[in-house]
C-alpha cells in the first residue's frame, strides 16, 4: 500500500511504514539541522524513529533562518 | 573604560549581560554585512527564526546567513533568542517554540503572535494563553507585546519574567509613538526587565527609550536597511550605551524658562 502525505505543502507518496526518521533521510536533510512537525505537532528528534507515518498525515520541516 | 563610565549590566533569566541591544538578523545584504553588524554593535544577544523548508529543497538553503550568525556569535559570545514570528494562535506558536528549543538548544523564545495583518500588532489573548503553557513546560518566555498595561499584567501573572513592549510597529521605524505608555510600564514595574522591541528606526529612538529607564532595545531592519548596516549597527551599540547611562546619570528636570548659567551676578556693567 502506498501513503499520501502532504510534506511542506506537498502531495508525496510514500511505501507503508515510512518513519518521519526515514522521510528525513531520504530527502538527504541532515537531521539535526531541520525541525520536524506532523499534523501541527512537534515531533522530537528522538521520537522520529518511531513515529511511522500514517495515511493523510500532513509532515512539515523547518530550518533555522535568520530573524528579527 | 572606568567603572563609572560604564553601563550597569542588566538580568534576564538570571543571565548578566553587559550590551543593551538585541540585534535581529534578517534583511541584511550579506552574510558578511550581518557578521560585521553584529561584532560592531557589540550585542549579546542576537534573534533568529523558523521557517518550512521548501518542497523538494535539500542543504541549508539561507545562503550562507546563519553561518555567519553562528560564526559572529563565536566571536562576541552572543547567544541565541529564537522567534515565533509568523504565528497567528497560541497553540502554532507553542509548536514553534518547541521546535525552536530543540533546532536551537535553547529555551529562550521570543514570542511573536500577530492578531493584525495590517499593523502586525500582537494578539494579547492568545499571547497570554502561549506564554502561560510555555512558562510551564520551561521555556524564558520574551514576550512581544504592545504597550497596553494590563497585557503586561497578564503576561508577569503567566509567569514571564521580561516584558517587550513595542515602541511602533515592526519594521515602521516610527520610533516610540507613545512615549507615555512606555513610561508608565517603566514605572509600575521598576524591577522587571523590559525590553523595547519593534519601531525603532533611529538612534536617537533607542536613546530616547534607554532615557525612560528601559534595560534594553531590540532592533532589526533599522540596521539592516541602513545604507551602511554596520556602520549603523556600532551608531546603535553606542547609542544604548549613551542613552543608559545618561539615566543611570539623572537627567535634569526641565524648566518651562530660562534659567541662566553663567553665575555673573547681575549684568556686567552698572552704567
Amino acid at each position: 500500500m502506498t501513503l499520501h502525505v502532504l510534506l511542506n505543502g506537498e502531495l508525496t507518496e510514500l511505501p507503508e511504514g515510512t518513519t518521519l526518521a526515514a522521510l528525513i533521510a531520504q530527502r538527504d536533510l541532515t537531521p539535526e539541522a531541520v525541525g520536524s512537525a506532523v499534523n501541527g505537532r512537534h515531533v522530537p528528534r528522538a521520537a522520529r524513529a518511531e513515529r511511522v507515518l500514517d495515511d493523510g498525515d500532513t509532515v512539515t520541516l523547518f530550518q533555522p533562518i535568520v530573524g528579527g | 573604560m572606568h567603572p563609572v563610565l560604564a553601563p550597569s549590566p542588566w538580568t534576564a533569566y538570571g543571565v548578566t549581560l553587559h550590551s543593551r541591544l538585541l540585534l535581529g538578523t534578517a534583511g541584511y545584504p550579506s552574510p558578511q554585512a550581518l557578521h560585521e553588524a553584529i561584532v560592531a554593535s557589540g550585542t549579546e544577544v542576537v534573534t533568529v527564526g523558523l521557517r518550512r523548508i521548501h518542497a523538494g529543497a535539500s542543504g541549508a538553503g539561507d545562503n550562507g546567513h546563519i553561518a555567519a550568525i553562528q560564526s559572529a556569535l563565536r566571536e562576541r559570545g552572543a547567544r541565541l533568542l529564537p522567534n515565533t514570528a509568523g504565528c497567528r494562535t497560541a497553540r502554532e506558536a507553542v509548536e514553534l517554540s518547541h521546535l525552536a528549543r530543540e533546532l536551537y538548544d535553547t529555551p529562550w523564545i521570543k514570542l511573536e503572535v500577530v492578531g493584525d495583518e495590517q499593523t502586525l500588532q500582537p494578539d494579547p489573548w492568545e499571547l497570554v494563553s502561549a506564554a502561560e503553557e510555555l512558562v510551564r513546560d520551561g521555556f524564558a518566555v520574551f514576550p512581544y507585546c504592545t504597550d497596553d498595561l494590563v497585557t503586561c499584567q497578564r503576561l508577569l501573572d503567566v509567569g514571564c519574567e521580561v516584558l517587550m513592549p513595542w515602541g511602533a510597529p515592526i519594521g515602521s521605524g516610527q520610533g516610540l509613538i507613545n512615549p507615555w505608555a512606555l513610561r508608565t510600564l517603566r514605572e509600575r514595574w521598576p524591577d522587571v526587565p523590559m525590553v523595547v522591541d519593534a519601531g525603532i528606526g533611529a538612534p536617537a529612538h533607542a536613546v530616547q527609550a534607554m532615557e525612560l529607564g528601559y534595560d534594553a532595545v531590540l532592533l532589526n531592519s533599522a540596521v539592516s536597511q541602513a545604507r551602511e548596516p554596520v556602520r549603523m549597527a556600532a551608531a546603535f551599540g553606542q547609542a544604548v550605551q549613551a542613552g543608559r547611562l545618561g539615566f543611570e546619570a539623572g537627567v535634569m528636570a526641565p524648566q518651562s524658562m530660562a534659567v541662566a548659567t553663567t553665575p555673573v551676578g547681575g549684568r556686567p556693567f552698572l552704567l
